[in-house]
Formats: structure tokens, C-alpha cells, sequence
């Protein structure tokens, strides 16, 4: 029961509590969610990432991100979680600095090229259900999803996705960039498959 | 904005930045990496040119798709009172 520690220092912490870290928790529900796939475990990852950030709010630094901050919490949870389970996660090839950020013929979407006769507006994404968009992302691999997810879903900067997710910046571009093309083409194959899109043609692939 | 305008003026590059620069930009543009002066530069050349554009709207159509598919997921309201609830149960 609460009540062992009501004075104003203890009340006032709450308050701060619930202004930065409750706040966010629509948006660790999703991430955990799309972590885990699974809505129960989804459930049991927010209680529990609000739990040790509750216990561990003295460290937290105020005026920085709380959000990147219960996502680090969160996944950080995940992990172990796997781990644990001896599940095989998936891994992806991280590539050097080097290559970390698109250059050469690498710059111009392959896919854009493919589909911009058909459709260079790209309106085959709007054509596909929340579902299974939805699955695309959860089928990425780990890295590659929850960078995608920290970025374009939530909107965080480079530097709070690192991190959250102890990498460099540059690894971090490299994933979302990859990350991005694979989903891509994977909404894109569905969006041929169910004949929303007419397949490109090898000339235009090639060109 | 009048420091671009300045510089559009007596700066090297009248356009400011090039097809190729604005498309190895694109993500970090998106994401809104871009320092203020970079970012204007590339804004301006997408608006302006017909050949990038189409570029930056296929990226923008894309992470607007992911955001509206996971807009639905909210914390449902019995986990967030489960939440709160263990919270307040934890001593100081
Ligand atoms: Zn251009």
C-alpha cells in the first residue's frame, strides 16, 4: 500500500513521474508491442519497464528524453527476456562506417526506380491494411525494426537511438536505411502479390 | 532565413545544394538531422526540382504509412491502471 512515504518530496516526485515518464505510455506499449509481437507480453514489458523506471527515477536525468529513456528500459527487458527464453534471435550484419551511409549507385531507391513508371508516388503503401503493415515491421530483424520503429514511428533523433541501443550514430543511420529498404520491398512485394500494383518490369529494374 | 537569402546571394553555389547531394541527404533530411542552414538548402531543392521530388514524397508516403498503422495501438486502459496501481505499492 502506498502511505509509507506521503510527505511533499515523495508526492511531488510522483508528480514529475507521471508528467515525463507516464506520458509516454501509449508509446512504450506500442514499442513493446512490435518488440514482442505479442500482447501479453507487450503488457508485461510496460509493467514492468515502469516499475524499474519508477525505482531508478532518482538516475534518470531530468530535462533529457524520458521517452529514448523507458525505450532503453524496455528493450533492454526484452532482450534478457530472450535470452532467457533461448530463442534464436535474429542478427543483422552490421557493415563498416565506411559503408554506414548510403553513397554511389546506392543513393537513388532501387525500389523508387522499380515502381516510379507505375506509381512514383509511392500510393501502393496506402493500399495496404494497418495489419499487415504491421506484420512487415514486426518480421524485420530486431535492430533493423526497432531502430525503424524508434525513428519513424516515434520520431527520435539519432543520437537517443544510439543510445538507447549503445551503437554509434552512423550504425544507427545504416540500420534505419537498410531497415527502411527491406520493409519497402516487403510492402511492396505484398502490395504486387494481392494486385495492387502491377509488377516492374525487367527494363525498368535494370535501368 | 535572411542569412540563407545572404548567402544564396554571394554564396558559390547558387542553388545551394545538387541532385546527387539532396538525394545522399534525403534520410537525414527526413529525420530532421540536418543542421538549419543544410536543411533550408535541400528543402529548397526538392521544392524546386521535379527530377528529386517525386524522391523525398515516395520516403514521406512511406513513414506516413508506418505512422498511421501504429497509431491504433494504444495501452489498454486496464494494463495502465495495473500500472499505476504497482506503482503506487512500491515503497520509496
Ligand atoms: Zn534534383
Amino acid at each position: 500500500m502506498s502511505g509509507t512515504e506521503e510527505g511533499p518530496t515523495a508526492v511531488r516526485k510522483r508528480e514529475v513521474f507521471d508528467a515525463e515518464a507516464v506520458v509516454h505510455m501509449d508509446a512504450v506499449y506500442r514499442f513493446a508491442l512490435r518488440l514482442a509481437g505479442d500482447p501479453d507480453q507487450a503488457n508485461d514489458l510496460v509493467q514492468e519497464t515502469y516499475l524499474r523506471a519508477w525505482r531508478a527515477w532518482d538516475q534518470y536525468t531530468a530535462g533529457t528524453n524520458a521517452k529514448s529513456w523507458l525505450f532503453t528500459i524496455c528493450r533492454n527487458l526484452f532482450l534478457r527476456q530472450i535470452e532467457r527464453g533461448k530463442r534464436h534471435r535474429s542478427t543483422v550484419e552490421e557493415r563498416s562506417p565506411r559503408e554506414s551511409t548510403p553513397s554511389g549507385g546506392d543513393i537513388v531507391n532501387p525500389l523508387w526506380t522499380a515502381t516510379s513508371q507505375k506509381d512514383p508516388e509511392g500510393s501502393f503503401f496506402d493500399s495496404i491494411v494497418d495489419d499487415q503493415v504491421i506484420h512487415a515491421i514486426e518480421e524485420l530483424p530486431e535492430e533493423y525494426r526497432t531502430a525503424v520503429v524508434m525513428s519513424d514511428v516515434e520520431g527520435l533523433p539519432y543520437a537517443d537511438i544510439a543510445e538507447a541501443t549503445g551503437v554509434p550514430v552512423g550504425t544507427v543511420k545504416s540500420r534505419l536505411f537498410r531497415g527502411r529498404r527491406q520493409l519497402q520491398q516487403v510492402l511492396y512485394d505484398f502490395a504486387v502479390e494481392m494486385g495492387y500494383i502491377e509488377p516492374a518490369t525487367n527494363e525498368e529494374e535494370d535501368a | 532565413m535572411i542569412i540563407d537569402w545572404v548567402r544564396k546571394l554571394f554564396g558559390g553555389q547558387p542553388d545551394g545544394v545538387t541532385c546527387e547531394e539532396s538525394l545522399r541527404l534525403l534520410q537525414e533530411y527526413i529525420d530532421g538531422e540536418l543542421d538549419h542552414l543544410t536543411a533550408s538548402q535541400v528543402e529548397e531543392h526538392f521544392r524546386v526540382c521535379k527530377a528529386c521530388w517525386p524522391h523525398l514524397n515516395f520516403e514521406e508516403r512511406f513513414r506516413d504509412r508506418l505512422r498511421r498503422a501504429s497509431e491504433r495501438d494504444c495501452c489498454p486502459e486496464e494494463v495502465r491502471a495495473r500500472v499505476l496501481a504497482a506503482i503506487d505499492e512500491v515503497e520509496d
